[in-house]
């Protein structure tokens, strides 16, 4: 049995983005909360007399986030403005988000254009964001070289 | 992670210490613990922190207590304990979403306020008044 102790916990990944896609020049989300991955197929169904045919399209992946808003990021990271701008352009960025200390132990990337952003003010709260990477391709799960 | 609660601690007597709060153009004293044997008083009592980080910044919620207590003899008095109160809140909170309190090394959110009940004992012949005003609200550790 696999030992419980080479689980990943989430504390440890850092999300990441790049908007140059020729040479990445990775930034991280400061500061990060959550992160998210949804995968899902479009799914044709056909009752025919033979029986109940399905058919699956191809896998379309989202990379999520969340965060708290930084006013002055450092040098190698990106907050809620920059994001924003990223939102309002049309161009695809890289995502990956990976175990920062050994990214071998979980890496996943891809390239996507980001299609939605929201922020939340609450009175009490600091302004958290959520913003979503809808992938234009594969999923990749190896670290690339 | 910084335990914030000396700062706050020094954040509150900052503002309510040395005279800053009055009652009949006497200073009301400030203090921590039990507090002493005084006509009126303020306690500044242990504050609960539950630690809400970031992946990237230290931060939490704080709710500080801050007890009033007044002596007299006679009736009890809950006009007085209130008006130290209302003191104590006009320095903590002077405007509408804005509060006073500045926390070294710390961003300080929203302060809300909930104000307990009044608890009233007997000693001897003098009547005790108590009223605590908790502070709830957010702090970031600076980077």
């Amino acid at each position: 049995m696999a030992s419980t102790s080479n689980s990943v916990t989430g504390n440890v990944l850092g999300l990441w983005i790049s908007t140059n896609l020729t040479v990445p020049a990775w930034k991280e989300i400061v500061c990060g909360t959550d992160i998210g991955l949804d995968g899902s197929k479009d799914v044709t169904t056909t009752r025919t007399k033979c029986g109940v045919i399905k058919s699956a399209g191809d896998t379309s992946w989202t990379i999520t986030g969340s965060g708290v808003a930084n006013h002055t990021p450092l040098t190698g990271e990106v907050s809620a403005d920059e994001l924003i701008a990223v939102m309002q352009g049309t161009t695809d960025v890289l995502v990956r988000y990976q175990d920062d200390t050994t990214p071998a132990n979980m890496y996943r990337g891809g390239q996507g254009i980001m299609t939605a952003y929201s922020e939340n003010a609450g009175t009490d709260d600091p302004v958290v964001f959520d913003f979503t990477i809808e992938l234009n391709g594969a999923l990749t799960i190896v670290v690339p070289v | 992670m910084i335990y914030p609660a000396p700062a706050i601690r020094r954040a509150f007597y900052g503002l309510l210490d040395n005279g800053a709060v009055q009652y009949n153009s006497n200073p009301v004293e400030v203090s921590e613990g039990e507090g002493e044997i005084l006509p009126y008083q303020i306690i500044i009592e242990e504050l609960q922190f539950l630690e809400d980080d970031t992946k990237h910044s230290f931060s939490g919620r704080v709710t500080q207590p801050v007890e009033v207590v007044t002596r007299n003899t006679g009736r009890f008095r809950s006009d007085i304990v209130d008006e130290i109160v209302n003191s104590v809140l006009a320095l903590i909170i002077p405007n509408p979403g804005v509060s006073a309190l500045n926390v070294t090394g710390f961003q300080v959110g929203k302060v809300n306020i909930n104000i307990i009940p009044l608890k009233e004992e007997s000693a001897s012949k003098e009547k005790i008044n108590r009223r605590i005003i908790e502070f709830n609200f957010f702090i970031n550790q600076n980077s």
